[in-house]
Parts: C-alpha cells; sequence; structure tokens
C-alpha cells in the first residue's frame, strides 16, 4: 500500500506502517497540511493486520508546527459560526480527533525525532505512544510566545507524559528543550544518535510484536522498558 | 503567618498547617488581585493536613479549586506528608523528596504521583516497588532550585519566569487549561484547551483589527 504525495508518503514495510511528513518549509503545518494529514490517518485506521506505525519527517526536522499567521486566520474566520465558547468548529474538532486517535490505535505508535519537533509537530508526537529522539531534536510547544496556547492535545498530553510542573514549565514558557532535558522529563522514552531513530524503532515495534500477547497502549513505556532491558541497555 | 504580595505571587510563609492557611483564606484572597496568578507557601519545616476528616477534605478541596498556580517551596520539603506534597501543582526545593520503600504509595496517591510527574515516573516507581527494592526512592516530585540562600527571591523569580513575556489575560488562559488538568480528568483539559484557543484567536484578531 503506498501513499505518495508533496506533503505525506505512507508505506508498509513487513507489516509496520511508516508515515513521513515531506511538506515544504519542515514540514510546516498549513490548511493544507493538515487536510491531507486527516486523510493519511483516515486510511491508515481502516487498515488491519498492523504491526506497528512510525511516523517521522522525511528531512532534519519533523515538523516546525503550524504556519501561526495562516492558523490565527483560519481560526479566526471560524470565531464567526461559533454560538458559545464550547461550540467548536467541526474543522477543529476533527483536526484534533485526528491527532489524538494516534492515542487509540491498538499497535504501537512510536515518533522518531529529529531536528524541530515543535508546535502542532510536538502535539503529534506526544500522542504517540512512543517517542524517539535523536540527541539533535529540540521539543517545545512554543505557542504562548506567539500570543496563543497548543490546542490539539499539547497541554493535556504532555502533561499526562511528563506531569504538570515539567508541562508547566514547557507551555508556559514556549522554551524549546533539547534531546535530553525530553527524556529527563518523561518525554522522550528514547534517545538515540543522529539517523539512527528509525531502526530503533522498528526493532521496538518487532520486540513489542513478538514478545507481547496483547498491545496496551497505556503500557507502552513500560514495553520500552523491557525492550531495552532485553537489549542489555537502560540508555544513552 | 506572613502573607506578601509580589509581582504575579502572594507568598504565604511562616505556616506549619495548612488548616491556618485555610482559616485565613478570605484575609488571603484579600491579597489575591487580578495580576496573581501564584501562591506560594513557604512552611516552617513540616506542613500537615487537618487531623479531622472532614477538616481535611474541605482543606483539600479548597486548595483543587484555587484558580492561581500553588506552590510549595522550601530548601528541603522532606518533612511535608505525601499527600501535601501533591496537593500542590507545583513543589520547589534544594533537594530532591524521597519515599521510604516500606511505605507503599495507595492506588490514590499513584494516582496523584502521575499527575504531578507523569507516565514514566508513575513506571519508574511501579518497577522500584515491584523490583523489592529497599532503602528510599528518589521521586520526581520536585523542581530543583538553584541553591541560594534567598529562598522566596528564588521562589519568585521561578514564578515570574512562568508568566514572563505574556499578558495577565494570556496567562489565565493557560493556567485554566492546568487547573482543569488537577483531578486528571483528560476530557476537561481537551475541552477548555480549544475554548482557550479560540478566546485568544479571537483577541489575536480584534488586536490586529484594531492596528489597521
Amino acid at each position: 500500500m503506498k501513499y505518495d504525495d508533496e506533503y505525506f508518503t505512507l508505506s508498509e514495510e513487513n507489516g509496520i506502517l511508516v508515515m513521513t511528513m515531506q511538506a515544504p518549509g519542515n514540514n510546516l503545518m498549513t490548511g493544507e497540511f493538515f487536510d491531507r494529514y486527516q486523510e493519511i490517518i483516515s486510511q491508515i485506521r481502516k487498515k488491519t493486520n498492523v504491526k506497528g506505525l512510525i511516523i517521522k519527517g522525511g528531512g532534519r526536522h519533523f515538523s516546525v508546527g503550524a504556519d501561526v499567521e495562516s492558523l490565527s486566520e483560519r481560526s479566526a474566520s471560524e470565531l464567526l459560526d461559533m454560538k458559545n465558547d464550547y461550540d467548536f468548529s467541526c474543522g477543529h474538532t476533527a483536526q484534533k480527533e485526528s491527532v489524538l486517535c494516534l492515542l487509540e490505535l491498538p499497535y504501537p505508535v512510536v515518533s522518531t525525532i529529529s531536528g524541530f519537533c515543535i508546535g502542532s509537530g510536538s502535539e503529534i508526537a506526544v500522542s504517540s505512544h512512543v517517542r524517539i529522539c535523536e540527541t539533535n531534536a529540540r521539543i517545545g510547544q512554543p505557542e504562548s510566545t506567539f500570543g496563543i496556547l497548543p490546542g490539539l492535545g499539547g497541554i493535556a498530553r504532555t502533561i499526562e507524559v511528563c506531569g504538570f510542573s515539567a508541562a508547566a514549565e514547557m507551555v508556559f514558557t514556549g522554551t524549546l528543550i533539547s534531546a535530553q532535558k525530553a527524556y529527563e522529563i518523561g518525554w522522550a522514552d528514547i534517545l538515540t544518535e543522529k539517523k539512527q531513530s528509525f531502526d530503533e524503532a522498528v526493532a521496538l515495534i518487532e520486540w513489542i510484536n513478538k514478545n507481547i500477547e496483547k498491545y496496551d497502549n497505556r503500557k507502552a513505556g513500560c514495553y520500552v522498558v523491557e525492550y531495552l532491558a532485553d537489549k542489555g541497555e537502560t540508555n544513552i | 503567618m506572613n502573607i506578601e504580595r509580589k509581582n504575579h505571587c502572594v507568598v504565604i510563609s511562616g505556616v506549619d498547617s495548612l488548616q491556618i492557611i485555610f482559616l485565613n483564606r478570605e484575609r488571603i484572597e484579600g491579597f489575591l488581585n487580578e495580576n496573581c496568578l501564584a501562591v506560594a507557601v513557604i512552611p516552617d519545616g513540616g506542613l500537615q493536613l487537618p487531623e479531622n476528616e472532614n477538616e481535611a477534605l474541605e482543606t483539600v478541596n479548597y486548595f483543587k479549586k484555587l484558580n492561581v498556580l500553588t506552590v510549595i517551596a522550601s530548601p528541603s520539603l522532606q518533612e511535608v506528608s505525601y499527600d501535601v506534597m501533591t496537593l500542590f501543582d507545583i513543589r520547589l526545593s534544594y533537594s530532591p523528596y524521597m519515599l521510604d520503600s516500606r511505605r507503599v504509595l495507595s492506588c490514590e496517591q499513584k494516582k496523584s504521583y502521575e499527575i504531578c510527574c507523569g507516565q514514566k515516573a508513575m513506571n519508574e516507581y511501579d518497577r522500584y516497588i515491584g523490583n523489592g527494592s529497599e532503602g528510599t526512592f528518589t521521586t520526581k516530585l520536585v523542581s530543583l532550585l538553584p541553591e541560594n540562600e534567598d529562598l522566596v527571591s528564588n521562589v519568585c523569580v521561578y514564578i515570574e519566569n512562568l508568566f514572563a513575556g505574556k499578558d495577565i489575560y494570556q496567562n489565565r488562559s493557560i493556567l485554566s487549561c492546568f487547573i482543569c488538568a488537577r483531578n486528571g480528568e483528560r476530557e476537561s483539559v481537551l475541552r477548555e484547551e480549544s475554548c482557550r484557543f479560540y478566546r485568544l484567536i479571537k483577541r489575536k484578531a480584534d488586536i490586529s483589527h484594531d492596528e489597521i
């Protein structure tokens, strides 16, 4: 199965789906990007007999996040149709759901991160079950520096993954953190050297499929520890 | 008990009981003006919940409903009970908080731990207990401050750093999402994120319109 356009490719190798983001501007998340992302997610959700899903950036960066100016314009136009503060547009609801649905997929979902993984890019990664970061990765939720806040699950999921205070530091300050810091606060599950995260993701997914009878996405972190222990490693 | 208003924060010091804070809540609320985004409690030694169950529940509910960030800070928080520690949003100290391996957290306490420290930290604790380890467990409850004689200044710098570069409206918008997370209910946080996102977008659009 293949899907190949200027924004994404989706391929399958030995039962492992690989979604590669290859949009212009280091995966700048424009309206078009999100439309294509939702299409590809709907295809992924129909797939059966999948061992796992790897999400990665096609170039040097995972994603530089949303195009804030066009996001602000699109969202501002949606405001006109909102009857009240909780009457979210179908577009926003669908977009948010397409990010958060990664959590519910019944097989390992692994984001492999190099370079920048920020804003909505970070929201996709943090809604994955496992995050493998290369040492050059820089992660953050800088929305606060643009006068807004993460609206696609970034706050909720960062709190779940890293805890309240670490998430507060990330979201309030909007500061980018290193891969090492991401690991220390629990955002990153595994650190690798450059260009090794994809192979590590494949190995992890194969290990889970071989050793775990019934995959439980809530235990993904535990599986990572067992996998590393099996390899005779704690981490770099 | 001393109460002092700083820039975005009210500092409460000279207390060893949360009930004293609860009983003085009206006085404290007099200090919580619209610019106040955090309350920092700097205890004298330990900080206890009331022994009476109903009073303890009232005190806990009061702290959980405060619409500001709650911070506890001390050079060492080791004398503060676990349940009091996890009542606060942020815990600041010069040294980590240790748990005795003989004392295993209850389900409710583990839930608090996960909210405070995240899934990975929770898994680490479970492994530590599962392995039958002895001694003490170094929790991830505390954000470590650089050592400084002036703890209050240190705490204020930390808090100001969180809120810097943003006005009260934006800070309160972000804060409201975190307050929803105190009970660990994902759906309420997600809903508040979206609501506040659109309010901030509206304000951004209104500002741009005014500039034109």
